[in-house]
């Protein structure tokens, strides 16, 4: 039943996709002949250790970085083969929730919002008004709107963050670690606006997290990474199930196993009779 | 053989560095932007590399001058040429070192503030939001600050 709900998932149509993508930075290989598919209107997660690269996956997307070989669709368009005024086009329909939320510290909370649609439209200002007052309702925050957002918490700052990434309806939207650094409740109201959006606008989110129980919660398709490559990929499910020790490890937070709690060393005993010497 | 090798990867490590800088160069002089969007930022930023560079100019200024004015003092009393003495201040003050000490200044002081500031925006992923928001941070950040500074420094 969940192979079946997996391949379902898997065979629509994707509107991301990496194949065969290779990336290194300098001389360490990041990701090696990696291939991703991400579903229209699916919140799909990518999950692993910290520095493994997820972050560096979302900039792939974006175009900001380019890979060594492979090729990454979006919406059908080949990112690192476009010019740069077509990559500013695709850009135009993805958004990017950052972990520190970026917004413009110089601007109110409506201007941050209002931000990219002033940029991108012609609208005259009391439509512009109401569309931020209506994407700062969705998050919870139109009473929050003159403030700046050095006066936000954490929590807010990433909320008024969601509304500018909503602002111009986009047909991607990419999360980098949500939920780091939230307390309970801040991450509750958090994964029920990004399900909610989800749903709501029929967004295709990719969500970058090692916040395991969240992201079992809201996502659809889930893939692990590790060792420059997918250990694991399934619905919340099939991922519980796995026999994978390595995925096993990652979802239980087990200090030990194939991914050592010690760092490489020759043995203790060896070490200290070293020492004495 | 590596020596080699290493020779070739930092030649051409140094050739990409020299390009992104005059690539930044070329889009901060000749990118376009919106006058009027760009509006705002620009009377902020007269106030804050203008105006508020103009105390710490005025000050070094009344420095020298009073500097000169000593020095000059003690030199052309002996030939009786004392009367001198302002017209020599004044014109060497304003002529010859105003634009030098005013150029150098501006800056010390704007210069650090505006690269504190893009620095700063750098650093909490403004300019990487706004690569992705489909602007470009060099049109939008950059080139009217470019702009703006040659501006505020040739009056």
């Amino acid at each position: 039943m969940t192979k079946n709900l997996s391949d379902s998932i898997h065979q629509q149509e994707a509107l991301v996709e990496l194949k065969n993508v290779t990336f290194s930075r300098g001389d360490r290989v990041i990701y090696d002949d990696i291939s991703l598919k991400f579903p229209k209107g699916k919140i799909t997660a990518i999950m692993g250790p910290s520095g493994i690269g997820k972050t560096t996956m979302l900039r792939l997307i974006g175009g900001q970085l380019m890979p060594d070989t492979g090729d990454i669709l979006v919406a059908g368009s080949n990112i690192p083969k476009l010019s740069r005024s077509a990559l500013y086009k695709v850009r135009e329909k993805m958004s990017m929730l950052f972990q520190s939320g970026a917004l413009f510290t110089d601007m109110t909370v409506f201007d941050n919002v209002a931000f990219p649609i002033r940029e991108h439209t012609t609208l005259p200002e009391d439509v512009v008004r109401t569309m931020v007052l209506l994407k700062l309702e969705a998050v919870g925050l139109r009473g929050a709107r003159d403030l700046m957002p050095a006066e936000l918490s954490g929590g807010m700052a990433r909320r008024a963050a969601l509304a500018r990434s909503i602002a111009l309806d986009p047909d991607l939207i990419m999360f980098d670690e949500p939920f780091v650094g939230q307390d309970p409740i801040s991450m509750g109201v958090l994964v029920r606006l990004i399900r909610d959006l989800n749903s709501s606008l029929n967004l295709t989110s990719i969500i970058v997290s090692h916040d395991v129980k969240e992201v079992m919660e809201i996502a659809d398709y889930l893939y692990i990474m590790a060792d420059k490559r997918v250990i694991g990929h399934g619905t919340t499910e099939e991922l519980l199930e796995s026999d994978s020790e390595l995925v096993q490890q990652f979802l239980r937070g087990e200090a030990d196993g194939p991914v050592p709690f010690h760092f490489a060393a020759d043995s203790l005993q060896q070490d200290i009779m070293m020492g004495s010497k | 053989m590596k020596a080699l090798q290493s020779l070739g990867k930092n030649t051409i490590e140094k050739m990409a560095s020299i390009g992104r800088a005059t690539a930044l160069l070329i889009g901060a002089i000749f990118g376009r932007f919106n006058i009027f969007k760009a509006f705002p930022l620009f009377i902020k930023q007269i106030y804050v590399v203008g105006v508020q560079s103009l105390i710490i100019i005025l000050v070094s200024g009344l420095f020298i001058g009073m500097v000169l004015a000593l020095q000059g003092y003690t030199v052309l009393i002996d030939y009786g040429a004392e009367d001198s003495l302002g017209p020599m201040v004044s014109l060497a003050l304003l002529r010859e070192l105003g634009p030098v000490v005013t150029a150098l200044l501006f800056a010390g002081r704007a210069g650090s503030a505006l690269t504190a500031e893009i620095g700063l925006m750098k650093a909490t992923e403004q300019l990487t939001s706004l690569e992705m928001m489909a602007v470009d941070p060099i049109k939008r950040v950059v080139a009217p600050r470019f702009g703006l500074v040659s501006l505020v420094c040739q009056s």
